[in-house]
């Protein structure tokens, strides 16, 4: 047992920093980080995707702070029953003070996923010259923002596509019922053109249905996404729209 | 023919292709008869680690092995197919054989894959630590590595808070 620590603690940070990487879910990378001072460190030092489920349980910059190398993170704004409109519409939600600790601390994020959070056309820009290797943009049920700041994401990606929307059901793991949405993609034929050619096409005849969602205040789902032209089959960026108030 | 020699002076020859499975000694190896020292590995770790090289040269250097063929045969109709360690399901389940180890040896194998440059060891042996890892609590690992926990109360609960408000997974 004494030779197992010895080991266990004479272990260079580099091949505990290789182990965790085989340790993909927060729950067990957070057990990690309690273990002891050293396997603290290299934790932090080492994750690249963050998930925060409250945004005020943690303050952006403490966050930024301890995991300076973040590459994806996800921020849950209001909580679930903002969908009925039950929270008071200045309960909060921005995520400017996020996005601003993010862009100071995380140059390299490629990945930034908002759920019900106030996203200002402020943020978007803010966003679109921040991360130079951004890829994915993804906002649910956000509001704040117009095609204006929409623009200026679309806009920095050079060369970008958005395309056709459809309607889609989406299950969600923490509802007991499907949930309709309607999703809409957006086109985009060069850089220069307006987001405002925006077209719905179902996808299949199942998923037509009219999205159940707008019923609540109007709410409306859309998902975007821009990709590069023939070059590149893969997508180097994309925006994900789903249920915004569009302002 | 190539020489090994471990730290407590046993020697081990070993073919070209079970050698230059490490990388370090693929770019040291100058000449056919070569003897290569390798001071800290010990002769029980390097008996190990030649077992892995052994297997792993067999398969990869073969289109496939007589084990593997058959379970290639039957989940491909594609007549040329070279196995790879991660696709052939015979080595792999080899390789899970071969870590079924406790802990302070599975250590020393890493120290030693790290050592001569073996990725793929490296790789395999530290999924399997980190599969030890999965799922439990932070006292839990703490008494499998027999580590030693070096926060203040006050740390650690202040830490525990701000993971479980704020760092969930869902």
């Amino acid at each position: 047992m004494d030779r197992a620590f010895s080991w266990a603690a004479s272990f260079p940070d580099e091949v505990w920093e290789h182990t965790f990487s085989f340790l993909p879910t927060g729950a067990d990378r957070n057990a990690v980080a309690l273990v002891c001072r050293s396997w603290h460190r290299i934790e932090r030092l080492s994750r690249r995707k963050i998930f925060v489920g409250n945004c005020y349980a943690v303050a952006p910059a403490t966050a930024v702070r301890r995991f300076p190398e973040v590459r994806s993170a996800t921020i849950k704004g209001k909580p679930h029953f903002a969908d009925f409109n039950l929270v008071p519409a200045d309960w909060g939600g921005g995520a400017g003070t996020w996005i601003q600790s993010m862009a100071e601390g995380w140059p390299l994020l490629e990945e930034l996923r908002l759920k019900r959070m106030v996203v200002s056309d402020d943020c978007l820009e803010l966003v679109a010259r921040s991360f130079k290797n951004f890829r994915v943009l993804s906002l649910v049920s956000c509001e704040g923002f117009s095609t204006a700041g929409l623009a200026a994401i679309a806009a920095n990606c050079s060369d970008s596509r958005v395309r056709q929307g459809h309607h889609g059901v989406r299950h969600e793991p923490n509802s007991l019922r499907p949930r309709n949405v309607l999703s809409l993609r957006l086109r985009r034929r060069t850089p220069g053109d307006s987001l405002a050619d925006l077209r719905a096409r179902p996808r299949s005849p199942d998923a037509c249905r009219p999205a159940a969602r707008r019923s609540y205040g109007g709410a409306c789902a859309r998902q975007a996404r821009v990709r590069p032209s023939t070059i590149s089959p893969a997508p180097r960026f994309f925006i994900l729209l789903d249920a915004f108030h569009f302002s | 023919m190539i020489k090994l020699v471990s730290g407590d002076g046993a020697e081990f020859e070993v073919e070209e292709e079970v050698a230059f499975q490490s990388k370090i000694i693929k770019d040291i190896v100058a000449d056919a008869d070569d003897v290569i020292p390798l001071p800290t590995v010990s002769s029980k770790v390097l008996i190990q680690v030649i077992e892995y090289c052994r297997k792993h040269a067999a398969v990869n250097s073969f289109p496939l092995s007589p084990s593997s063929s058959a379970a290639a045969a039957a989940s491909s109709s594609s007549s040329i197919s070279y196995s790879k360690p991660v696709s052939d399901p015979a080595l792999r389940a080899w390789d899970n054989e071969f870590v079924k180890l406790n802990n302070s040896s599975l250590f020393d194998i890493v120290i030693a894959a790290n050592y001569l440059d073996i990725e793929e060891l490296v790789d395999l042996v530290l999924e399997t630590v980190a599969d030890r890892i999965k799922g439990k609590q932070a006292q839990e690992i703490r008494r499998q590595f027999n580590i030693e926990n070096d926060f203040t109360p006050e740390e650690e609960e202040a830490l525990r808070r701000e993971n479980s408000w704020a760092f969930q997974n869902n």
